[in-house]
């Protein structure tokens, strides 16, 4: 069999689409707004409105506050250890026709920014600037072969290879931890090298989310959040992380909560809350997203309580999304010594 | 409706299903496939009056937005976690569908950009200069992951299922 044969073999036997034409082409029309015109909260709102969202946006506001509370504590009682905050350990940055956006993802094990190439999409991702704290190894799973290069900032850094490609460079920081540009093809090792000293810890901003929720299980901290997404751990669990850090991706244990917003598409239609006992997810459409609130080991009725309690901005307008450190009850940020 | 519109409107009915299957191919993940085909398309709709050559402009797209969807950091860290997770090879009762899941298992036993490679040479017949350009990488390394992905290809599927 020739090699096309064999690929076309390959996706012979596709599941149903569930991306129809209209959502593609609404995707667009909302794209293209946005380029021309700037996006309006209105416009998702009242688009949201006819799709269902009331359920959300319309929950008794005796029981769900319009905006989550924050605790602003202003007579602060004196804290027994610091919370953990999901505020970034760097900032974005330019550099040689390189761009490395302020961090849009952060978790217990990692913090991480996009890097983009001047002049090309802005949507487009030519890299990805991950930090870790100390203790944690930075170095992906699966084989690779590292290559000793010349310091960075004065400390020790190498090139790391994967076995199928893909290129890294790694060097320490000040504080023991790890910094590490991964490439595409699109990034030669200078290219890297010309990121990483141009690179400066402290000045990061708060990761901000458009989800919020008033209601998290008791024993359940945040292991990660993001504009889009939050997973949230077992306490034990997330303090086995933050003590003994171990592997960049570790593992989660059995007990999760992941909250996100996804961009819709057209398999899903139901324009009522879906919570039922028979799926392990509930969803609900949100303009041109859906809300999804999953959760291994936890009981539906609680995924539910969840699910009701948790309140979108608009996912397109960062403006209106909420330092992640305030979008959840305080407790979900695990206590570090 | 626009002529924008309904061209594009046009071209995806016509392609999206090569698309799919393109960024499938790419990624080895169906669920992930569309999440491309959904990041890709609707910035050809934008780029619609501006572009000649819509067919390449989509294929460069959709193929460059499955390899991201393998990057993002979400996909790295917490692929096992997650619903997306890839479709296991296990030998079925017919042989079609047991050389289809045999053949996607070698697949996805290739390194992302090697598969992408592959895929846009010989399943959309692009010469190693178009490679080079949609994946924006030196044709040199388009003759590489070509020479390496076949190679990997041919050992994978020629070694037996015991061994796998």
């Amino acid at each position: 069999m020739r090699i096309d044969e064999l690929l076309e073999e390959a996706k012979a036997d596709a599941p149903p689409a569930r991306l129809a034409v209209d959502d593609l082409v609404n995707a667009g029309r909302r794209r293209l707004r946005r380029r021309n015109t700037g996006w309006a909260l209105a416009a998702v709102l009242a688009v949201a409105a006819t799709v269902g969202v009331p359920q959300i946006l319309a929950r008794p506001s005796a029981q769900m506050p319009a905006q989550v509370p924050v605790a602003p504590s202003p007579t602060k009682s004196p804290p027994k250890a610091e919370k953990f905050s999901l505020v970034a350990p760097f900032r974005g940055y330019t550099v040689d026709g390189f761009t490395v956006a302020d961090p849009d993802a952060m978790s217990l094990s990692w913090t991480s920014a996009m890097i983009r190439q001047a002049g090309t999409d802005p949507d487009d991702q030519d890299g990805i600037l991950s930090v870790t704290p100390p203790g944690v190894n930075p170095e992906p799973e699966g084989e690779f072969t590292t290559f000793t290069t010349d310091p960075v900032d004065g400390r020790d850094a190498y090139f790391l290879r994967q076995s199928g490609g893909g290129e890294s460079l790694l060097w320490k920081l000040a504080d023991g931890g790890f910094a590490r540009v991964g490439s595409t093809a699109t990034m030669s090792r200078s290219d890297m090298r010309r990121i990483a000293e141009a690179f400066k810890t402290g000045g990061g901003k708060p990761i901000r989310t458009a989800l919020s929720s008033t209601y998290i299980p008791d024993g359940y901290r945040i292991y990660v959040a993001s504009g889009l997404r939050a997973r949230f751990i077992t306490a034990a669990k997330a303090e086995e992380i933050l003590t003994n850090p171990g592997k960049e991706a570790p593992d989660l244990g059995g007990n999760t909560i992941s909250i996100k917003l996804e961009q819709a598409n057209g398999g899903f239609s139901n324009a009522k809350d879906r919570c039922s006992e028979d799926e392990p997810e509930c969803k609900v459409r949100v303009g041109g997203y859906v809300l999804v609130v999953s959760g291994d080991g936890v009981k539906p009725a609680e995924r539910q309580k969840i699910f009701e309690s948790v309140r979108p901005a608009n996912p397109e307008d960062p403006s209106t999304w909420t330092p992640a450190d305030e979008a959840y009850p305080t407790f979900v940020r695990p206590e570090v010594s | 409706m626009s002529d924008r519109e309904t061209q594009f409107r046009e071209f995806v009915a016509a392609r999206m299903e090569s698309l799919r299957g393109l960024a499938y191919l790419t990624c080895g993940d169906w669920q992930l496939a569309e999440d491309a085909v959904l990041a890709a398309l609707p910035r050809l709709y934008v780029k619609w009056n501006r572009i000649d050559n819509h067919d390449a402009y989509a294929r460069t797209a959709v193929v460059r937005a499955a390899i991201d969807e393998t990057r993002r950091p979400w996909w790295r860290r917490e692929r096992s976690h997650s619903d997306a997770l890839p479709e296991r090879a296990e030998p079925d009762a017919t042989h079609a569908v047991h050389d289809r899941l045999h053949l996607r298992a070698a697949l996805d036993r290739l390194p992302v950009r090697q598969r992408a490679v592959l895929v846009l040479r010989f399943l959309e017949g692009l010469s190693v200069q178009q490679t080079a350009a949609a994946l924006k990488c030196p044709e040199g390394t388009v003759k590489v992951y070509t020479a390496r992905g076949l190679a990997a290809l041919r050992q994978i599927l020629e070694a037996p299922y015991a061994n796998r």
